[in-house]
């Protein structure tokens, strides 16, 4: 009786598992044209940049990093990133709370406002600070005034890295936020909890590793990004250039060596970036699924 | 504490939630807010508990108005729903919350702390749960662990909102008894918000009723099931068969006098035969006779009126009652309403 009862539901799940799936060597076909196509669009690319910065050796290479120009630009990336990502964290925070948590006219225009970034094209992201703060800008004689620069400069190409990342945090978070509700908070406010209390030790905790994963992908873009910063950036060399220009005039003068050992630099923070972000989603369901079995009755 | 609800109104946009709510809470009781959903019942609580804003109206706490201060000033403990645990604390932690973030002067040490959680965790039966995750508990330890959270800050109030709500029936008949007798222990003003009849009249020292933002009565559970104050209430606490006049059925009540009465399906008694020459004549539409009590549903004759019987399976077997047949009724009491005055007549 038992073999008979036991028997039944594996022949059940045999037949279905027939049904759904596809021949062998279909599967064969369909793994093997995802993989030719991952090779040859990420894995060979890849490889040529190491390979094409490592052509001359390891002292060509190191010395290609450590030249005066190419330092400059790093520590600019650095720099725009250290500003740019806790501001659009801070940002992402406050947006994503107030639309998670309370209800209010205009929300809507809000969070279609915070995708704008996506939607407009990074040169034109770029063009709007030109537009605003050149010298031919609206806001250009008043500036030039009082001898601020901000287009050609470095404030330019923090405010046009800021624009282009602002999305990335308020995006992750908001749905994080929406599906915890309001009760935590509630509780902890009801137990005698400050605000700042019930935000260190309820609020952030819950959200803490959407919230990473927001900030690596901010950082990715704020440390990548090329189109906005090239517009407003002026392209001054060990003043005003950023990891990716840099790469760009170097190939533009047919340094190849040194312009594939920068690039390399970038090729590195996205490997770690996919490494920690596996990670961080890892750590993500992990914690949505305790959090899902809280919530079972 | 006592707990003074003064003409509240609240609205969300043009939502009227309550309108006008006035109530008032003796030192020490245990009083339900009953009613349907929708009738502001959990949003009466919340405002109590200063978790939202009144329009208009006050509320006064132990004599002083707390219409103004803040959720962490008014001190209550509140029971979430669906408990609101700190998912990412132990069961320990979780307790020992609103005691660590007590400002500093005010705070106790460590292990007066620890004794305090777990002098909690011996009175919610949950000694030795304290180092579990909330996922890692069932339902009704979850409830618990809620309890003991909000009992940590020595809260003037208690306030639950709809706390058995989630548990499946067994648990809940428990927690029910245990949470009465806790009040006894503790007397501590409690109030809970419950959209279940039977819970409110079990475990209520008093139960106030609620419908679409108004107060329809308030009394004691005995004074609520037996002098309803008007039709929805009557309703609301069980089955009821509505009789609309004017006919002679009824025979308490002049013959022909317009009316509307209301009967509970176990106060109508079924014979086979006329007995008396007043009693309503009906065919069986369909019997229930599935446990102990027996449904029936019946329709009355020269009326397309249908109403229900319930009796116990003997008398069931007794009478052997047959679908379609035709049978006689005889109410043994009929509640009369009359406008918004109230009770009129019972007997």
């Amino acid at each position: 009786m038992s073999t008979i009862s036991t028997d039944h539901p594996v022949s059940a799940v045999r037949h279905t598992a027939r049904v759904t799936t596809e021949s062998p060597v279909m599967r064969g076909v369909l793994i093997g044209a995802a993989l030719v196509f991952l090779g040859l669009f990420l894995f060979v690319p890849l490889v040529a940049v190491f390979a094409e910065a490592l052509k001359e050796g390891w002292e060509t290479y190191a010395a290609s990093l450590v030249e005066p120009d190419a330092l400059a630009a790093i520590k600019l990336t650095l720099l725009t990133a250290a500003i740019a990502v806790p501001l659009n964290t801070l940002f992402g925070l406050a947006a994503s709370w107030a639309i998670a948590k309370f209800q209010f006219y205009g929300k809507q225009v809000l969070i279609t406002l915070i995708d704008l970034p996506f939607a407009v094209s990074p040169v034109i992201s770029g063009l709007i600070f030109v537009l605003l703060f050149g010298s031919q800008g609206l806001l250009g004689p008043w500036l030039e005034q009082h001898d601020i620069k901000i287009v050609f400069a470095v404030p330019g190409i923090v405010l046009a890295t800021l624009f282009v990342t602002f999305p990335f945090v308020a995006r992750e978070l908001i749905p994080v936020m929406e599906a915890l509700g309001k009760e935590e908070e509630e509780a902890a406010v009801s137990l005698g909890a400050s605000g700042w209390q019930t935000f260190w030790k309820v609020t952030l905790p819950n959200i803490k590793w959407g919230l990473l994963y927001g900030v690596i992908l901010c950082n990715a873009r704020a440390m990548g990004e090329f189109g906005a910063v090239s517009v407003v950036s002026g392209h001054i060399r060990g003043m005003t250039n950023t990891v990716p220009l840099h790469v760009e005039i170097l190939y533009n003068e047919y340094n190849f060596v040194a312009a594939f050992a920068v690039a390399s630099l970038l090729a590195i923070l996205a490997l770690v970036t996919l490494v920690v972000k596996s990670v961080v989603e890892w750590k993500t369901t992990l914690h949505l699924a305790g959090g899902e079995q809280n919530h079972e009755h | 504490m006592s707990i003074e609800v003064q003409g509240i109104s609240k609205a969300f946009g043009k939502n009227s939630i309550l309108r006008d709510v006035t109530l008032e809470i003796p030192k020490g009781e245990l009083v339900a807010l009953l009613g349907p959903s929708g009738s502001g019942k959990t949003t009466l609580l919340r405002l109590i508990a200063g978790l939202e804003a009144a329009d208009q109206g006050r509320i006064v706490i132990d004599g002083k108005d707390a219409t103004h201060t803040s959720v962490q000033e008014r001190q209550v403990g509140f029971v979430f729903q669906h408990y609101a645990l700190f998912r990412h604390m132990t069961v320990f932690d979780n307790i020992a919350f609103g005691l660590q973030v007590r400002p500093r002067k005010q705070r106790l040490g460590k292990a007066e702390i620890a004794r305090k959680v777990n002098d909690l965790l011996a009175l919610v039966q949950l000694e030795g749960f304290g180092n579990r995750y909330p996922a890692q508990l069932s339902g009704g330890q979850r409830q618990r662990v809620a309890l003991a959270r909000a009992l940590a800050i020595d809260p003037k109030i208690l306030l639950l909102d709809e706390p058995f709500g989630a548990l499946d029936a067994k648990v809940r008949q428990e927690l029910r008894r245990w949470l009465r007798q806790l009040h006894q222990t503790l007397e501590i003003t409690s109030v809970f918000v419950t959209h279940d009849q039977e819970e409110a009249l079990e475990v209520a020292d008093r139960i106030v009723i609620m419908n679409e933002g108004r107060i329809e009565q308030i009394g004691t559970p005995h004074d609520i099931y037996h002098y309803p104050a008007n039709p929805f209430v009557y309703g609301f606490l069980g089955r009821a068969n509505r009789f609309e006049g004017p006919f002679d059925g009824i025979g308490q009540l002049p013959a022909h006098s317009p009316f509307v009465g209301y009967v509970r399906p176990h106060e109508l008694e079924v014979t086979r035969h006329r007995v008396e020459k007043n009693a309503l004549q009906a065919t069986i539409q369909h019997v229930y006779a599935i446990g102990p009590i027996v449904r029936l549903d019946l329709k009355r004759a020269e009326a397309n009126e249908f109403f229900e019987v319930e009796m116990t399976y003997e008398r069931y077997q007794e009478l052997n009652l047959q679908p379609h047949e035709t049978v006689y009724v005889r109410p043994r009491t009929v509640k009369v309403f009359t406008g918004e005055k109230g009770l009129v007549s019972a007997r």
